[in-house]
């Protein structure tokens, strides 16, 4: 079965008592997440983490330090994992639904759930431009036990974009590519392309530097979701209030 | 009229043979069922006032009018017949294991249509599963569809909750579901079509594909994910997308984004 690691700072052990209910039930191993401000800035840009023009806050750089941590120890053990932040909601059949989707090995990178105020770039079929999926936020937070319980089968859409890093799988040969194509996390933009809508995203966080490099990477998402982050702002450890 | 299993039944306001020979061209090797076209025009909107197909306000320009007469002869073919109907508007591009593809979601009596084709206009809002709805943007402004590759596609279809869609290319319909759609729609009027939930978005009603979009949520329709038809034409019109992209630039720029390349003229 393929490991599943909760990303959770020291400082915050309530919020891994309310992942463990949340998903009652549900085996994890921990991962203390590293915490961007306890180092100065300059020890993670002489780490190769970070460029000296990065924007992240030390929330974000602690955030994208965890995940770089993880893909590392992916490739060191050379064993896939599922990697979780410790706001996310999975479906109750989590396990059972992954490991049917992961039975192909044609995949680096697998997103069980993204955040849903931002779409979702995918191909919706052979022969066909990137479509952009903008789900509806309120409602899911509106009805999270009703998620959780789902039992709607999910199939893999290749992406071409979205947001968060929430609760994704990583095969190792993913890990590698991606901590290839990231390090050192530096200040490009992604850039978002729809119909005549031409936008830079500010490159503010792991998941926009990881989105930058989903066409290179086979990158795919679990339509639906078998996960979902709160992605609420007033408590993230990234972006609120710490 | 009975319609053979896995034939396609034409729907065209073409008045000749063309309309069919185009649509055999894009998709050979499959049984088309002709006879529902009109001449367009040919009926006096008078008299489908009379008749009850349209209200004496409906504003459908005459091409409209004789693609919702052609779809209402169907649904009432549909209704009596007892068997379901894969329609088809005569512009599809069908993948070439539709059969196979689709026969798992049209099997069981449990809906009322599947969409299964659209042209790719305007989005489509889809209930994934509970919790999880969204509307589906499609974008053939920079690439025109590769309607060989669409063809050759493999990846087997699951089919969702639709609760809008206002540009089907193709979808099967059951004679409850006919039967539904000819309470529910006929006779045509013109009330302003909200996009679903979206206060924001409203079209006219001017066709009678998007008087059917406004009741898919009142019935057990769903759509196809990936679509195993789709029409391969230049985008124009494009409406509510483009609502939407304006809504998304709204956003993009709330959140700090910034343009890279001045849009289009047409943005």
């Amino acid at each position: 079965m393929i490991p599943l690691r909760v990303i959770n700072l020291d400082r915050t052990p309530e919020r891994l008592a309310a992942f463990a209910a949340q998903n009652p039930g549900l085996d994890f191993e921990r991962f203390a997440a590293v915490d961007g401000a306890t180092r100065p800035r300059a020890a993670w840009i002489a780490d190769g983490l970070i460029t000296p023009d990065n924007i992240y806050s030390s929330g974000a750089i602690g955030c994208a330090a965890s995940h770089v941590a993880l893909w590392r120890d992916c490739v060191a053990r050379q064993q896939a994992c599922h990697v979780v932040e410790d706001d996310v909601i999975l479906r109750r059949d989590f396990r059972a639904m992954t490991e049917a989707l992961l039975q192909r090995t044609d995949w680096d990178v697998v997103y069980w759930t993204w955040n849903f105020n931002w779409p979702l770039e995918f191909w919706p079929a052979d022969g066909l431009a990137p479509a952009l999926l903008q789900l509806d936020p309120q409602l899911i937070s509106e009805q999270y036990d009703a998620f959780a319980a789902a039992a709607t089968p999910s199939q893999l859409v290749r992406i071409g974009g979205g947001a968060g890093t929430g609760c994704y799988a990583i095969a190792p040969w993913g890990a590698a590519k991606l901590l290839k194509l990231c390090l050192p996390i530096g200040a490009q933009p992604t850039k978002i392309t729809v119909g005549n809508l031409r936008l830079d995203w500010d490159n503010t966080g792991i998941d926009v530097e990881a989105a930058r490099h989903f066409r290179d990477l086979r990158a795919f998402a679990a339509l639906p979701p078998l996960a979902a982050a709160r992605n609420e702002l007033a408590t993230s450890t990234i972006r609120g209030p710490t | 009229m009975t319609f053979p299993m896995d034939s396609f039944v034409v729907a065209t306001a073409a008045a000749d043979r063309l309309a069919y020979d185009r649509f055999r061209a894009a998709n050979p090797g499959y049984p088309v069922t002709e006879g529902f076209n009109n001449q367009p025009g040919s009926v006096p909107r008078e008299a489908m006032v009379k008749a009850g197909l349209i209200t004496a306000d409906n504003r459908f320009d005459a091409r409209q009018l004789d693609r919702a007469l052609c779809h209402v002869a169907i649904w009432r073919h549909c209704a009596i017949s007892g068997g379901v109907v894969h329609v088809a508007d005569e512009r599809a591009v069908v993948r070439r294991d539709f059969p196979a593809a689709v026969a798992p979601h049209v099997a069981a009596a449990d809906f009322d249509i599947v969409v299964w084709g659209v042209d790719l206009l305007e989005p489509a809002w889809i209930g994934f599963a509970p919790g999880v709805e969204g509307r589906l943007i499609f974008d053939q402004s920079r690439t025109l569809p590769d309607a060989r590759m669409f063809q050759a596609g493999t990846t087997p279809p699951q089919r969702y909750r639709l609760l809008h869609c206002p540009n089907p290319c193709g979808y099967t319909i059951s004679p409850a579901g006919a039967r539904k759609l000819l309470r529910l729609c006929v006779p045509f009027g013109a009330a302003l079509l909200p996009y679903f939930n979206d206060a924001g978005a409203a079209f006219p009603n001017t066709a009678f594909d998007r008087d059917m979009a406004r009741h898919y949520k009142d019935m057990d329709a769903f759509i196809l994910q990936p679509l195993l038809g789709v029409v391969v034409e230049p985008a124009d019109g494009q409406m509510v997308t483009q609502h939407f992209l304006r809504a998304f630039e709204g956003l993009a720029r709330q959140q700090g984004l910034r343009l890279f390349d001045p849009p289009a003229a047409s943005a």
